[in-house]
């Protein structure tokens, strides 16, 4: 599948960091008194349990989201970056896409040792997982701004 | 595109309308807090449902899927806050459990002062206005569109089978 660098790809980019931003932005309006602050958790709020002792804490606050959610948001956005840059892991992930599910276990593994996971745990294991994701996401894109374009066997920027 | 490939009404509302329901009812709806995990699972059934009775193909259909999910997302969004609405009745206007002794049993639990707090708010329910609705039908919308769509990628990154061979796709049954 051929993947480019085009407009899908940058307003992909520009969306992830926009909603990284939100999270680091949440704690700083609140530490600000803004009142638009509980609207930016509330943001958060259907998709994170936000609990403060399992979120890291910027401005005397918590973030938006949580360690593992936090590091999944991340790692989406790392992925986006990434990989153009790492045409193999790209065309092996395009090739045999079930393989997202490996960047999965870690996660899973760690969710599940509910009492002995620790911070920094479950903000790898949520970036490992989400580190593929932007990959499909940005095929998604490129499928559907330009839907006619040949085809070749591996990603190519 | 034929028929059988452009028909995602049908898994999107029934896969919509699982996950809308599946994040409406608790303790079910509780799943959500792991990354929208239900919502997630509603994109990734929506793809189920409509590769079962799609062609095969060369290459996975990112393009398609992700419409499908922006449309399960939609339906989960209508049909999470239209269930939502009698649910939250019921839990926070029928006064079904006394707030002091479930403010004394948590006390009583050795949790933090936050997690205490958090599960009488969760409990006691928000105020019930159409303002409130309307507000949580938005947030609703954007955040189901966007963890519905990486379901149903995910979906179609894990269960698509390739076309083999190049050969054109078998005819669908007929009658």
């Amino acid at each position: 599948m051929r993947l480019e660098r085009n407009l899908p790809y940058w307003l992909l980019v520009g969306a992830s960091f926009a909603w990284v931003g939100l999270v680091f932005l949440a704690p700083w309006a609140r530490s600000r008194g803004w009142p638009g602050a509980e609207l930016l958790y509330a943001v958060f709020d259907p998709v994170c349990h936000q609990m403060p002792w399992r979120s890291f804490a910027a401005f005397g606050q918590p973030l938006g989201a949580c360690h593992r959610c936090t590091g999944l948001y991340t790692g989406f956005t790392l992925g986006l970056l990434a990989l153009p840059y790492l045409p193999k892991l790209r065309g092996f992930l395009l090739e045999r896409s079930r393989m997202i599910l490996l960047f999965f276990v870690p996660l899973a593994v760690d969710a599940m040792l509910l009492g002995i996971n620790t911070y920094l745990s479950r903000f790898l294991t949520g970036l490992v997982a989400a580190f593929p994701v932007g990959l499909f996401v940005w095929a998604a894109a490129s499928q559907l701004y330009r839907p006619n374009l040949p085809t070749v066997s591996e990603g190519t920027t | 595109m034929n028929g059988a490939e452009s028909n995602k009404l049908k898994p999107a509302l029934i896969a919509g309308l699982a996950a809308g329901a599946a994040s409406s009812i608790p303790p079910l709806s509780c799943l959500n807090v792991c990354c929208c995990a239900l919502v997630i699972g509603g994109g990734f059934l929506a793809v189920f449902l409509w590769l079962k009775d799609s062609p095969r193909r060369p290459e996975p259909p990112y393009g398609d899927a992700a419409i499908l999910g922006l449309l399960t997302g939609v339906f989960g969004a209508f049909a999470a806050t239209v269930i939502s609405v009698p649910i939250n009745m019921l839990f926070s206007g029928m006064g079904w459990m006394d707030m002091s002794q479930l403010h004394e049993a948590l006390e009583g639990a050795n949790l933090p002062p936050e997690a205490v707090n958090m599960i009488e708010g969760f409990i006691s329910g928000g105020g019930l206005t159409i303002g409130a609705i309307l507000i949580g039908l938005v947030f609703n919308l954007v955040i189901y569109a966007i963890f519905a769509l990486i379901g149903a990628l995910i979906g179609v990154a894990v269960l698509h089978k390739k076309q083999l061979g190049g050969a054109a796709p078998p005819p669908p049954p007929v009658g």
